[in-house]
Order: C-alpha cells, then structure tokens, then sequence
C-alpha cells in the first residue's frame, strides 16, 4: 500500500500497542457517545459509533475482501470518515451552545492529533484488501492506457444497474429509493470535497483541467449549482434530512468506504495516480448510472421528486471523464512519465472493485429491508426452535425507554426475540417495525440494524442462529 | 490495441498470428505479468524455462538467457489483475484474432 521508500528515508511506524492506546483514547471521546435519536439533526459534530465493540476488533489486521461489509469495517469506516472531515468545513444551519462545544471539540487539535495518528493504520486497515486484489504489470503507454479505459467504461456503461433494478422490484419501491438517497448522502452533500484536497500546490497543465472539474462540481460560485445544493434539493423534496450527516447512523460500511476512498487517496499525496485513475472511472460511468437512476426515481414518484441532481451529471459527466483523461492524466504523464500508469491503472480498478462491492452491499441490505414486515413472523420460529435459547452464547438484555442501540451489524446470522416491552426495530430511515413481547426477526450475517425501546422497560435476548437453516 | 480478458483459473496462453505468444508469468511475491513467450535470442519458448522465484528473473531453456523482471516487463503488454480476472492490452489491431488457451505445465512458474 505504501509507495517503496528507501531505507534512509524511512520512519518507524507506530507500535501495535501505542495504537492500541491511542484508539482506546479516541474512541472514547464524547462526538463518538451515545444518541438520544437515530437522526444526528443538524449536528454534523456528532459521529455515534459502537465505542463498545472496539475490544473485539484489531484495528491493526488488514480486512480481507471478505470483511469488507463487516462489523469491524463499519466501526473502521466511521472513525476513518470522521478523521477525514475534520478537515472539511461544516456548519450546523443553526449555532447554539452546545453544537458550538461539539464544533470546537470535533476542530480541536489533539483530536485531530489522535485521529491523524490512527489514520494510517485505518487505511491499511480498511483498504489493504486491494493491494491483494489488484496487481497491474506489463509495459502502459498512454495508447494501451487509453484502449484499457475505452474498454472498460464501455463494459461498464452496458446493461442495466442491479441496484436499480432491485429498487423497482422492491415490494415498496419508494422506500427501497429513500434507502438509496439516504446512503447517497454520505458522499453528495460534500460532494468532491476529497477532489479540493488535489488542487492545490504546483504540479502543471493537469492541476488547472482538475481545476476546471472542480468549478463545475461547485457550481461556479453559485450556491444553487452547487452539486451538493442540487442533492439538498432532491432529498428534500422527498421530505428527507438534507442536512450533513443526518443520518450518519444509517451508512453502510460499503457506502463510507466510497466516500473514504477518494479522501485516503489525496489526503496523502503519494497516491495521486491512483486518485486521477478513480476520477476517470467515476466521472466516465457516472452518467449512465444516472440516468437509470432518474428514471427510476421519477417511474416511482413521478412529479415529487427533484431529479435535477442526476439529470446534471447526465449532461456534465461525459465532459468530465473526456477532461479527467485529456486534461488531467495525459498532462500528468507527459510530465511523470509511464510509470505513473501503473498508479492510475490501480486506482481506476480499486474505484471499479469497491463500487462492485458496495453496490451488492446496498442490493443486500434493501432486500433485508424490504422484506422486514415479515419478522414477527420469525416469532414462531423460536416455538419451533427451543433449542436456540440454551447455551452460553445466548445475550440477554433489560433496557430503559429511550435506549438505542446505534446501528450495527453482525457477522454471523442472529435471531433477536423480544421478551418483554415494546421495540422499534429498525434498519434503515424508512424501514422499521415495532415488535411486541413473543415476536422475533431473524437478522442475515452484515445486515445493518437498530433499536429504540418505546415502553419504560424492555427485556430482549439475541442468539446466533447458523446451522438452524433459518432464512431471514 | 486490442484489449483481451480472461480468468487465470482457466486460461494461461494467448497465441497472436502464427508467431506471437504470451504466457502468464505468475510466481509469488510478483504481479502476474502477460509475459512474451518469445526469446528475443534466438526465439525460445520462455514457459519452458525457469525462473528466480526471489527477482522473479526468467532464464530461457534453449541458450539459458535470462532476463530481469524490468526487461520482461517491457516486452510485455499493459496487464491488470483483479481477483482471477485477467486484462491485458495487445499492441495488434482490436480486429485481430487471438486465441486463448490452457497449457497444462508453465515449467516457468513452477518452484526450482
């Protein structure tokens, strides 16, 4: 993952156990703490995480592919987005006291201190499964490149998304589609923010055809063309949260790892090929996944439904790949050389790979959600299943009203029961049940889910449910 | 150009024309490369050969040449690999035909 370093110049990286430390530390800071909501309302400060599963997780073991979706990637991809933003601006659309704390905390120089600490051992942590994946060799010239890319955007652009198509075949639609805007978010309402990392400082022609991206992404100065102001627009216009991070709680693992993705690659600007590779794949394919993704929001709400977001990088998206290629990477090879090829070659498949790999994310969990109205159902599986409550892996546990369990997920099947009280069960802004005492839902292995107890005491157990051949 | 694709469970050699050969050059340690079959010597058959599993040198079975990893590489096509997936760049017209194949032994990749 690191660029080859010559043993002079090379620093010692940190030990096991000070990371150790300085996670345990980091964590545990009050930004990270308990929700009283599922919504974090106008507070993009406010980051709630899990800081009790830290414990079960390595921070330093690079996750394979494997785990890209999993509990450990989910808690990895939280404080790497946090650490990443604190870099970015944010401000609440209202300034009280507490969110000016909450500010000064989450600007303040030794959390920023620790978070830059932990960065690199996240990255390796969340993105080293690439460097396994992905090997280029081979003799890249700028026209083997440029047949490379040809070949696989055209691939690329082919066919129909199965994301879309698992949204309009959803058993609400709607709700599938509210699912997708609100992973949207995570990346669209500080759309580019990670391409800003990459316009400043001194390196030629390609620095101003970035530049010229960038203007566009920001709508020339004017706030209503900004790309994120226009995504403000769709969500609201669907009655969402357009504020930063509103639903922060509800981001799958796959959706965080995106937006990190472009950060990891220009916060450290030794990776710059790989960043210009992975703008060339996005803006070369965004266009036509737009498009079937205007289609469908507007088959599915018809006129309420802003799609101008999606219609705008129909149109803008095919210049940006052309001047990502033209006026980007052919100035910086010409001034790099070759061997800058094989970088861009890999952040142009990495960006491919983890795209592949959060879409069938996305697909998993709307498919879970879309067919939640089916747990109580799963209360009968437990009669027919005594067995699942013995042992010592089964959790109990009482909670007060109010309680949240900030959305998680597991990497084995679990079957949740409810034994006394009431709970919402929920897994996504627009799919969630209410669960009685004696019924139950089943959860699929990395499936995200919540919980808040509505009744003043709530009494729940949860037990893993492999090999009792139970499907969700 | 002309880009190709394959899985490397199921392919290993590309046969351009009646003269031009590749084979995937795949030892541990080192990017799967689409390596040129063919000695630039006297035109041996580099899958035959053996290599250094530490440089990942190729040494050529008919007058034992060997070649660096860098000079392989630069006789060889644009390669990425992702997974098993294998794509690679021929420097041919995208109209040429090639043909993909499995050769049971690359005596290359095999340990010394």
């Amino acid at each position: 993952m690191k660029p080859a370093i010559s043993a002079v110049y090379r620093t010692t990286p940190l030990a096991g156990s000070k990371i150790g430390d300085i996670s345990r530390n980091f964590i545990n800071h009050p930004l990270f703490a308990q929700p009283t909501s599922f919504l974090c309302e106008d507070n993009p400060f406010r980051r709630p995480l899990r800081p009790q599963d830290l414990p079960t997780i390595d921070l330093t073991r690079p996750l394979p592919q494997s785990e890209f979706a999993s509990n450990a990637a989910l808690l990895g991809q939280r404080l790497l987005a946090t650490i990443y933003e604190t870099d970015l601006l944010f401000l609440p659309t209202r300034m009280d006291s507490r969110r000016r704390e909450d500010m000064r905390a989450f600007y303040d120089d030794d959390f920023r201190q620790s978070g830059e600490l932990l960065r690199p051992t996240l990255e390796r942590q969340l993105f080293g499964f690439l460097e396994d994946e992905i090997t280029v060799s081979g003799n890249w010239t700028l026209e083997s490149f440029r047949a490379y890319a040809a070949d696989a955007v055209a691939q690329a652009n082919r066919g129909a998304s199965e994301v879309v198509r698992t949204i309009r075949q959803a058993r609400d639609p709607g709700a599938a589609a509210t699912e997708f805007l609100v992973q949207l978010a995570s990346d669209f309402l500080s759309e580019a923010s990670a391409m800003a990392r990459n316009v400043l400082g001194n390196y030629g022609p390609a620095q101003s055809g970035l530049f010229t991206i960038l203007i566009d992404e920001y709508g020339y100065g004017v706030p209503k063309q900004k790309h994120s102001t226009i995504f403000e627009a769709t969500l609201a216009s669907r009655g969402l949260d357009n504020r930063p991070h509103a639903y922060w709680q509800f981001y799958l693992p796959s959706s965080l790892a995106l937006v990190n993705y472009f950060h990891f690659v220009s916060k450290n600007h030794n990776h710059f090929g790989r960043y210009v590779g992975a703008l060339l794949y996005t803006e070369a394919t965004l266009a036509e996944a737009n498009r079937q993704q205007s289609d469908m929001l507007r088959t599915i709400f018809g006129t309420d439904v802003d799609t101008l977001y999606f219609d705008e990088h129909v149109q803008i998206d095919p210049h940006h790949g052309k001047m990502a290629l033209e006026r980007v990477i052919v100035p910086l090879v010409a001034r790099c050389g070759n061997g800058l090829l094989g970088d861009i070659v890999r952040g142009f498949e990495e960006f491919r790979l983890l795209q592949q790999l959060a879409d069938q994310d996305l697909i998993d969990q709307i498919k879970f959600a879309d067919r939640l109205f089916k747990a109580p159902d799963s209360g009968a599986l437990c009669t027919t299943q005594p067995g699942l409550w013995d042992g010592p892996g089964v959790l109990r546990f009482d909670e007060p009203k109010g309680e949240i369990s900030v959305p998680h997920l597991h990497d084995v099947d679990e079957i949740f029961e409810l034994t006394e009280g009431e709970i919402e069960f929920t897994v996504g802004p627009a799919h969630a049940i209410t669960l009685k005492a004696g019924e139950a839902v089943l959860i699929p292995a990395r499936r995200l889910h919540g919980t808040k107890v509505l009744s003043e005491r709530c009494r729940y157990r949860v037990a893993e449910a492999v090999g009792y051949g139970l499907v969700a | 150009m002309k880009v190709i694709h394959f899985d490397s469970r199921d392919q290993n050699f590309v046969t351009v024309g009646d003269h031009e050969r590749y084979f995937l050059l795949d030892r541990p340690g080192h990017a799967p490369l689409m390596c040129n079959d063919t000695c630039p010597h006297r035109g041996g058959p580099l899958h035959l050969g053996t290599s250094d599993e530490r440089t990942g040198a190729v040494t050529c079975p008919w007058h034992e040449t060997t070649y660096t990893r860098p000079a392989l590489e630069r006789r060889s096509p644009a390669t990425v690999r992702v997974g098993t997936r294998i794509t690679a760049v021929l420097d041919i017209p995208a109209d040429m035909p090639v043909t993909l194949d499995r050769k049971q032994r690359i005596l290359a990749n095999e340990c010394l």
